[in-house]
């Protein structure tokens, strides 16, 4: 069962485009979703939150379209954006309450665990916070409504490397019984490697990749070695190749029936190696 | 709602965003200044009263400037990411409107009633206050103000040099009719089309407002 479904969406905002985006993210998948600055991951979020309106194409959640199901669909969603969206001037425990009062599944022992499991005090002011703190808290309030589906905008930046590893596990476990999903931005690919079940790699609105990661291992291969090898190869297969002190490397569009020279190494490639040779390719 | 209204209103209440208006910073200065040396130019012999009718003149206007500077029309972005219909967010950016109103008004009928003990206030100083104070009570914030020409600014320095002629008129114990009239035809003919042609532009904001991408663009 999809828990969100996009087709061919199309927005416009001043010169940048998000051109025919098109994905499904089912129920129980942590989806990364990655690309430079500039991509337009924050537009596509925008867009998954209702915040920006498509020019084209549909997008449904949970079967629901915001046309119509506005608040239904927002009940369902948990959010963590890099600005600070809590009342700086009020407590933690107020701004939760205060908020919470919208969400037909919030629970406020469930807040006062997460804030109480974060090591934050929740009379404190949130404006007193660190970003770090901030961020802690408006994860803790996504969490305490009974969401299905995460929304999470580069939080990780900006965790120390002990709640990194507690972050990834609460996902973990919020995916876990297989009926919520969790949608990561993030510049941190490595957490992505280990943690996603399915990546949506933009470029410039454009979508380059998107799938789960056994089909990202299935299309790509990292091949490094000699020069003269690796242009053996078909030149529409080289996405990038680059020379190195030690030699060559190159990122290769891959399928079942290719074989590569004994003398090459090959391996799947990581998500940081897709989008740097990728960039690198565009760049060129 | 109202409880969120009131929060939300004091909430981003700060003096802060005077800094970031270089006409309402001037206008500050040069209400305190007049507040302090207004009995060095005035015509009566009682210092307080003076300061105290300037007071209750300037500070509704200064007041109400501030806070529509505080409060831009959208609501904060997380109440877009509530869980809400459209006409419930409607009614809570229609109603966070109306309250700023009341709020703005209150200081400015308090000021009135101050300048009518302390001064020599008529009945067509009092509307004539109380109208000024209404220009700038119903001003959106000048961010979201259509077009190149800063309608709130100009209505909001046509008010404050509006009422420093009605301290004058109000100071002294024989009435210039002849001032009183020039005030009243300085509000239909100047302020009355500039805070109809405002308020068009306002209510078109307000009902962008209802979403959020409406409401940055």
């Amino acid at each position: 069962m999809n828990l969100l479904q996009a087709e061919n969406l199309f927005k416009k905002i001043g010169s940048f485009r998000l051109n025919n985006i098109s994905f499904e993210i089912p129920a129980g998948y942590l989806c990364g979703l990655i690309g430079e600055n500039g991509a337009g991951k924050t537009t596509l979020l925008h867009l998954i939150l209702g915040l920006y309106h498509a020019d084209g194409g549909s997008l449904l959640i949970d079967g629901m379209d915001y046309a119509d199901k506005e608040k239904q669909i927002h009940d369902l969603i948990g959010t963590v954006l890099v600005e600070d969206l809590m009342n700086p001037s009020m407590t933690l425990m107020e701004n939760a309450d205060s908020y919470g009062k919208y969400y037909s599944g919030y629970h406020r022992e469930c807040m006062e665990k997460y804030l109480s499991l974060f090591h934050l005090e929740k009379e404190r002011k949130f404006g007193r916070l660190s970003k770090g703190e901030k961020l802690k808290c408006q994860f803790a309030f996504a969490l305490s409504h009974d969401a299905r589906l995460l929304i999470l905008d580069e939080p990780t930046g900006n965790f120390d490397p002990g709640f990194r590893k507690q972050f990834f596990q609460i996902i973990k476990e919020f995916i876990a019984d297989g009926t919520r999903s969790v949608i990561l931005a993030t510049h941190i690919t490595e957490d992505l490697d280990h943690m996603a079940d399915y990546i949506i790699y933009l470029e410039e609105g454009n979508l380059i990749f998107t799938g789960d990661i056994e089909q990202l291992h299935q299309c790509y291969r990292m091949v490094s070695g000699e020069r003269y090898k690796i242009n053996l190869l078909p030149p529409e297969r080289i996405i990038h190749l680059e020379d190195g002190a030690y030699g060559t490397r190159a990122l290769i569009a891959h399928s079942r029936l290719n074989r590569y020279d004994k003398s090459l190494t090959v391996w799947n490639p990581t998500i940081e190696e897709l989008m740097y040779f990728y960039t690198k390719r565009r760049k060129d | 709602m109202i409880n969120d209204i009131i929060r939300d209103y004091f909430a981003m209440f700060r003096i802060g965003n005077l800094r970031k208006n270089n006409l309402a910073t001037f206008f500050a200065f040069y209400f305190i200044g007049m507040t302090l040396c207004g009995p060095f130019l005035s015509h009566t012999e009682i210092f307080w009263r003076v300061v105290t009718v300037q007071f209750a003149v300037f500070a509704p206007i200064a007041f109400s400037y501030f806070s529509v500077l505080a409060h831009p029309i959208r609501l904060p972005k997380m109440m877009y990411l509530c869980p809400m219909q459209p006409d419930e967010r409607r009614k809570y950016i229609y109603g966070s409107y109306y309250f700023r109103i009341g709020v703005h008004m209150l200081p400015g009928v308090l000021g009135v009633c101050t300048a009518v003990v302390y001064s020599y206030c008529d009945i067509f100083s009092v509307i004539e206050m109380l109208l000024n104070d209404l220009t700038v009570a119903l001003l959106i914030s000048r961010e979201q103000e259509a077009g190149g020409i800063v309608i709130g600014d100009i209505i909001f320095v046509i008010a404050i040099l509006s009422s420093m002629i009605q301290v004058g008129i109000i100071g002294d114990d024989k009435p210039d009719m002849g001032m009183k009239a020039v005030l009243f035809a300085v509000f239909c003919l100047v302020q009355l089309p500039l805070e109809i042609r405002h308020l068009k532009s306002a209510g078109k904001q307000l009902q962008a407002a209802v979403s959020f991408e409406n409401a940055i663009h």
